[in-house]
């Protein structure tokens, strides 16, 4: 799918009220690329410029199939940026540098959960304002698991290739794998074997400068362990398997776990009625306890344009958006999503989201640590995953190629 | 001379904004090494143009793929599309609804028709594969580099067609019909006439087709970008797409900038040379 186009919401009589008042009439120039949360935005700038005649909003949005990072780099190239706009990590955010705003002194601060500010402080600034909170891992289709008599949800690699064979006795696939869509294969679960380990970060500085070797790595091989098991209980024609594709296979029961993320929820909601689903982390080895993590993370922060003319606007607005009733109430109701802020109560946002709370609560997470590859990586993982799969690499060459990828990309 | 300045004004106006700015900026972009963002690019000269015949092999396979691509689609859009010219240039029933029907693909923008056909590959093939037991179907469409190539070739062949068909046509029912009558009484056999007559009083309109379709081809970028994003493992991407992801996925602009000039000299001298080639061939009626 592409969807792109802007959505302008402008509130009736507001540039009249405004003039009246005497106050000097804002357009704030928001760009994110949520486009699931079209109807949302509408409904909150419309209140927010209901509160607030003098702000007006121009809302573009940019995502689904589409290039969201390229049509941002395009907005700035082109003059001025927007006012409020998206980063999705560290990399992203040192490239954006001279354009972000520091946002530390702002009320929401304390709210925020740890793990959602951490990514973006820098030299002790937060440079970003935390929204969500979004999980991936396998999701897997419970009955289709009874079914096959797949007692209970696997914890380790062997109980899952059990299960694998077990489903794939029962005539289901166990596995829609996704090795042919970029950010599944080359980039979230490309995650797995750098997220399972201590330091993770001190790992990619270590890979970075040559210092370790992938091919020699346990949780690399215990990674292209799992690669196999996903090809041989996995669907035909696995390199066009995209997101749609794996998504309509496990919505149409022909496979009973994926690689995905609780943006899913609403898909499978809706193919897959009266079905229980949860999410069940990536499992490498057979080390229980440090396999039984989930990858969560911060899909995005908020940015203030440094270059904007109206940053006090903006940082209101923002503050409103996560800080007044109106705003919180939205997360349960319209985006929902689970919020990064600690005192917002969401419930009924469905099975996926419990386990990911549960998950988080518990704090048996692992981080997003491909938000901190350098560019590029995720196209050559993605590229080198395929190769593997298609029989081109071996097992060697697949880590070997990754560890030079990762190399030249960080020089 | 001051009308002459008035009449040519406002096109050397447009001229110097969409293509001389642009182009002259990114040869400057060229030497520089910038990622798109930073307000100040880096000076380096031209180091991105070594670099990229020295250690870019990706660029190097690109471009080879780029080449391919071009001959395969060249050839046969080309002769497709004369062959359906002349045929539909006969008085046969329902020829306007087959001309149009031909023409119809070329006003589908590129990347809905890629995605179109991404999933008539994907989804669409193996269930008639499975249904009827074809085993054409049951291939792993755009699964590999081999059906990955085919696949692009097809539908930017699909794409094509129509458009260079009507150019034919146009020069096709041109011809006097005086010359052709002529011929036949001379006794001149079918193929005669076609390779005698028709071809070589319509080289004017061979020598556009052959133009058109070849820096299409070169400069494909739409129609893959939906199709197959480069895949599978960048095996069917494009020198554009390329050139594009160095720019924005790799976040190296000034390299990407290298790459569109280096692209630039060779599709103008390529596309130069055929026309002075076929041209040559052309003769008056």
């Amino acid at each position: 799918m592409l969807l792109l186009g802007p959505s302008l919401s402008v509130a009736a009589g507001g540039q009249q009220q405004a003039t009246e008042q005497g106050e000097e009439s804002v357009e704030l120039h928001v760009f994110h690329f949520r486009v699931s949360d079209r109807a949302a935005w509408d409904k909150l700038t419309a209140e927010y410029s209901r509160l607030n005649p003098n702000i007006t909003f121009n809302v573009e949005i940019v995502g689904g199939g589409a290039d969201w990072i390229t049509a941002l780099k395009t907005k700035f190239a082109g003059g001025r940026g927007p006012d409020i706009f998206v980063v999705d990590g560290p990399t992203q955010a040192n490239l954006w540098g001279e354009y972000l705003t520091d946002l530390s002194d702002e009320p929401w601060v304390d709210d925020a959960i740890d793990m959602a500010k951490d990514p973006m402080t820098m030299d002790g600034k937060l440079m970003g304002m935390p929204f969500f909170v979004s999980g991936f891992g396998f999701i897997y289709n419970e009955d289709a698991m009874n079914r096959a008599g797949v007692g209970s949800v696997p914890s380790t690699f062997s109980e899952l290739s059990t299960a694998a064979a077990r489903l794939d006795d029962d005539g289901t696939n166990a596995f829609a794998t996704g090795f042919g869509e970029w950010w599944v294969a080359g980039m979230q679960f490309a995650n797995a074997p750098f997220a399972y380990r201590e330091d993770p970060y001190g790992f990619m500085q270590r890979l970075a400068d040559g210092e370790v070797s992938l091919a020699d790595d346990a949780l690399f091989n215990d990674w292209v362990d799992l690669i196999d098991l996903m090809m041989e209980h996995g669907e035909s024609n696995q390199l066009t398997t995209d997101n749609n594709v794996q998504t309509s296979l496990f919505t149409n029961g022909d496979a009973a776990i994926m690689h995905q993320g609780i943006w899913k929820a609403p898909a499978i909601e809706e193919g897959l009625t009266d079905t229980s689903i949860g999410f069940m982390p990536v499992l490498l080895n057979d080390d229980a306890d440090q396999m039984d993590r989930l990858p969560i993370g911060i899909p995005f922060w908020w940015i203030v344009n440094a270059e904007s003319e109206h940053p006090e606007e903006a940082k209101e607005f923002l503050s409103w958006l996560v800080m007044s009733d109106y705003g919180r109430a939205m997360f349960e109701t319209d985006f929902n999503m689970v919020p990064a802020y600690k005192d917002i109560d969401v419930s009924g946002l469905g099975p996926l989201a419990e386990d990911m709370q549960n998950y988080a609560s518990q704090n048996k997470t692992v981080p997003w640590v491909f938000t901190s590859w350098p560019d590029g990586t995720y196209r050559e993982f993605f590229s080198h995953v395929q190769a593997y799969v298609q029989g081109n690499l071996s097992r060697e060459e697949l880590l070997t190629e990754m560890e030079n990828s990762y190399i030249r990309l960080s020089e | 001379m001051r009308d002459f300045a008035k009449f040519v004004a406002p096109a050397t106006i447009f001229y110097v904004l969409i293509m001389v700015l642009p182009i002259t900026l990114g040869v400057y972009y060229s030497l520089t090494e910038w990622n798109g963002v930073d307000q100040e690019a880096r000076w380096i000269g031209i180091q991105n143009y070594l670099r990229l015949f020295a250690t870019d092999s990706q660029a190097l396979a690109s471009f080879w793929f780029t080449i391919r691509f071009t001959l395969s689609t060249v050839v046969i859009s080309n002769t497709l599309a004369f062959a359906l010219a002349l045929a539909l240039s006969q008085p046969l029933k329902f020829r306007a609804l087959f001309r149009a029907v031909f023409v119809l693909p070329n006003v589908i923008g590129g990347i809905i028709l890629g995605f179109i056909w991404r999933f008539i590959f994907v989804r669409v093939f193996p269930s008639v594969g499975s249904a009827t037991g074809i085993s054409l179907f049951s291939l792993n469409w755009l699964g590999d580099p081999f059906t990955g190539y085919w696949g692009s070739v097809l539908v930017f062949v699909w794409k094509t067609t129509g458009y260079l068909m009507l150019v034919y046509m146009a020069a096709i029912v041109s011809i006097d019909s005086n010359l052709l009558e002529a011929a036949e009484i001379d006794g001149a056999r079918p193929l005669q006439r076609l390779f005698r007559l028709i071809i070589p009083l319509v080289a004017p309109a061979f020598t556009i087709c052959l133009f058109l379709s070849l820096s299409w081809s070169f400069k494909i970028f739409d129609v893959i970008f939906a199709l197959t994003q480069g895949g599978p493992f960048r095996s069917t991407e494009a020198f554009a797409l390329n050139i594009y992801f160095e720019a924005f996925s790799y976040s190296n602009y000034g390299m990407g900038a290298a790459k569109a000039v280096f692209f630039l000299v060779v599709v103008g001298a390529i596309t130069l040379l055929q026309v002075r080639l076929t041209q040559r061939k052309e003769v008056a009626q």
